[in-house]
Parts: C-alpha cells; sequence; structure tokens
C-alpha cells in the first residue's frame, strides 16, 4: 500500500512538473515601464535604461534573444534624451532580430535623416 | 512491477485529461490559423471604467503575455508615440473602421484592442476587480481574430499582524496591486490563444482545447 502511494506521488510530481521555459525573459520590465511612463524622472529613466540593458544582455529565455521591442524602445528613449546617434543603432539592431519590425522602425529612422 | 507501471501510468493519464467543455482551438480560432498573424500592435486601451489612471496602469503590460505566446508585439513606448502624433490615441473612435490602412502604415499583421469594462477596488475587503475584453483585428480582412473577456479578482491579505500591520501592508502595495491585476488578467484571458510563429506549438496547437469566453478568475496574494 505504502509503495503504491509512493507510485502516485510519484506519478503526479512527473504531470505537475512541466519545464515550459518561458520564450523570452523580461524580468524587471513591467515595473520598469510602468514607473518610467507615470514619472518620466531621472530615477525611472536610470532603473528603464539598467532593465532594458540586462534584457538585452542576459538572453535567458529559450529563444535566447532579446524580447521583441526591447532594442526599439531603448533607441527611442534615447533618441528621445539626445544621445541620437545610440538610438538609431538601436533602432536598426530591432530590425535585424525582428525583420517583421522594419516598415515601423524605417518610417521612424526617416525622421533622422539629413 | 507491472502492477506498478499500470498504476504509474493510469494516473499520468488521468492527470493530463481535460474536460472536453469547449471547441478545439482551429474551429474557435480557425481565422488565425488561416492567417497566421506574425505582427501586432496595441492600441491605447478603451477605458469604460471610472477609474481615470486604468489606461495607462494597463498598456504596459500587455506586451509581455502576446510575447511569450510567439507573437511580435510593436514597441509599446514608441507606438504610442506615435499612435499620438496620427491622433490615433482614442482607439474607440478607429474600432469599427477598417484596419487595412493601419495595417500597411505599420507593418502589422492585427490590432489589438482593449475594453476596460470595470476596475473597481473594494477597500474593507481588500480587494480589487477588473473585467476587460480583448478583441484582435486582422489588419489584412478586418476580420475578429480573438475574442476574450477577462474578469479577474484580487484579493489582498495582509502577512503582518494587526491593524498597523495591514494598513501598512495596504499602502506599500497599493500600487503593487493595481499593477498586478491588470498583469494577471492579460496573462489569464491571452493564454488561450493559438502560439505564435516564434512559440514551438506554432500551428500545432490546433487540436487543444480552447477555453471559455469568459475567464473568471480569483487571485489571492499575501504580502
Amino acid at each position: 500500500m505504502k509503495q503504491n502511494l509512493l507510485i502516485a506521488t510519484i506519478g503526479l510530481l512527473i504531470c505537475s512538473c512541466t519545464t515550459t521555459k518561458e520564450l523570452y525573459d523580461w524580468k524587471g520590465y513591467d515595473d520598469a515601464v510602468y514607473s518610467y511612463t507615470r514619472n518620466r524622472d531621472e530615477k525611472s529613466l536610470e532603473n528603464i535604461v539598467n532593465v532594458y540593458n540586462k534584457l538585452i544582455s542576459n538572453r535567458v529565455g529559450s529563444r535566447n534573444m532579446p524580447p521583441p521591442g526591447i532594442c526599439a524602445d531603448y533607441g527611442y528613449i534615447l533618441i528621445e534624451n539626445g544621445n541620437l546617434e545610440k538610438g538609431k543603432e538601436l533602432l536598426i539592431k530591432e530590425t535585424e532580430l525582428y525583420p517583421e519590425s522594419k516598415i515601423f522602425i524605417d518610417r521612424i529612422l526617416k525622421r533622422f535623416e539629413n | 512491477m507491472k502492477r506498478n507501471i499500470f498504476l504509474l501510468c493510469t494516473i499520468v493519464t488521468l492527470a493530463s485529461c481535460s474536460v472536453t467543455k469547449y471547441p478545439l482551438k482551429h474551429e474557435a480560432y480557425n481565422k488565425i490559423y488561416e492567417e497566421k498573424p506574425l505582427t501586432i500592435m496595441a492600441m491605447p486601451p478603451i477605458n469604460r471604467s471610472t477609474k481615470v489612471e486604468a489606461k495607462e496602469l494597463f498598456y504596459s503590460s500587455l506586451t509581455v503575455p502576446l510575447t511569450q505566446k510567439g507573437y511580435y508585439v510593436m514597441p509599446p513606448l514608441l507606438s504610442m508615440e506615435i499612435l499620438k502624433e496620427e491622433s490615433a490615441y482614442d482607439a474607440e473612435l478607429l474600432m469599427d473602421y477598417s484596419m487595412k490602412n493601419v495595417g500597411e502604415l505599420f507593418g502589422v499583421d492585427a490590432v489589438l484592442f482593449t475594453i476596460i469594462h470595470d476596475w473597481s477596488k473594494t477597500t474593507l475587503a481588500s480587494q480589487v476587480r477588473v473585467n476587460i475584453e480583448y478583441i484582435l483585428k486582422s489588419t489584412k480582412s478586418d476580420e475578429i481574430l480573438f475574442n476574450r473577456q477577462g474578469n479577474i479578482t484580487l484579493n489582498i491579505t495582509s502577512s503582518a499582524g494587526g491593524l498597523i500591520g495591514l494598513a501598512t501592508s495596504m499602502i506599500a502595495t497599493a500600487l503593487t496591486k493595481e499593477i498586478s491585476v491588470g498583469r494577471n488578467c492579460n496573462i489569464f484571458t491571452l493564454s488561450d490563444i493559438p502560439e505564435g510563429k516564434y512559440g514551438p506549438k506554432f500551428m500545432l496547437d490546433g487540436e487543444e482545447y480552447s477555453g471559455p469566453k469568459e475567464i473568471n478568475e480569483v487571485i489571492n496574494q499575501n504580502y
């Protein structure tokens, strides 16, 4: 009887332990983007920049890529804060990582052409 | 030994059986399997609740669950800025029109409208309740690809003792719980959408059962 109970427990554990790794790592993003949208101050800017950098370099998700839109939004924030060159680089990086974003991002980039 | 293996197999089978109440995903969402949208633009939420901040609280949390389902979601901060410039901030005015122009302009396959029907809290019971409708509309055919409603209640319980503990906890978590309930509503309601191109089950989940049209969940959180 005890043995059967043990087997039943193992069976249930096998069923409940599904290791479905998420496609991307978004850790810290929701709070940072919310705070930035709401406050738009130096502290929230610093925080969101740190989160973006982490999401771009720590590729923990199963796709091993920065999440969609991250490079583009980071680039946009940099441009908004005066760093045009790095901002443009990041916008271009988004189109390289996700070619489906090209129509939209190219429209933004056109604004900064001389 | 044989008996044990049989027992193990029976338990695994029983645990994986789901209730077959709703249509299969390829029936419930046949347009998604037909059109295979990849790029989605989330429109600014339509706020029909009395909560003024709801729109802002909610918009930033729409991206994550859709990307985890394998879709490309347009960068939210950049999109919001462009939509404001294009006078498209009030999504309610656009909802009944063709989305084909939006599709061409932004290079998106589908547009996600969200309607916040209710966003309210009861201080005494420490509850926040939201009722949000999600409508994914194709920019190719103007068909509705996905339409679900989430009805989520968040129950807050305090881990600190006594009245002082409760009051401190309520102040500290006021913001957190407001964000949390919106996020949870997105996660629960959007979890039924078939996987997009980047998901491992892209075009393979059609034989899975879909969920109900209205999702009701009560979540208990301890702070």
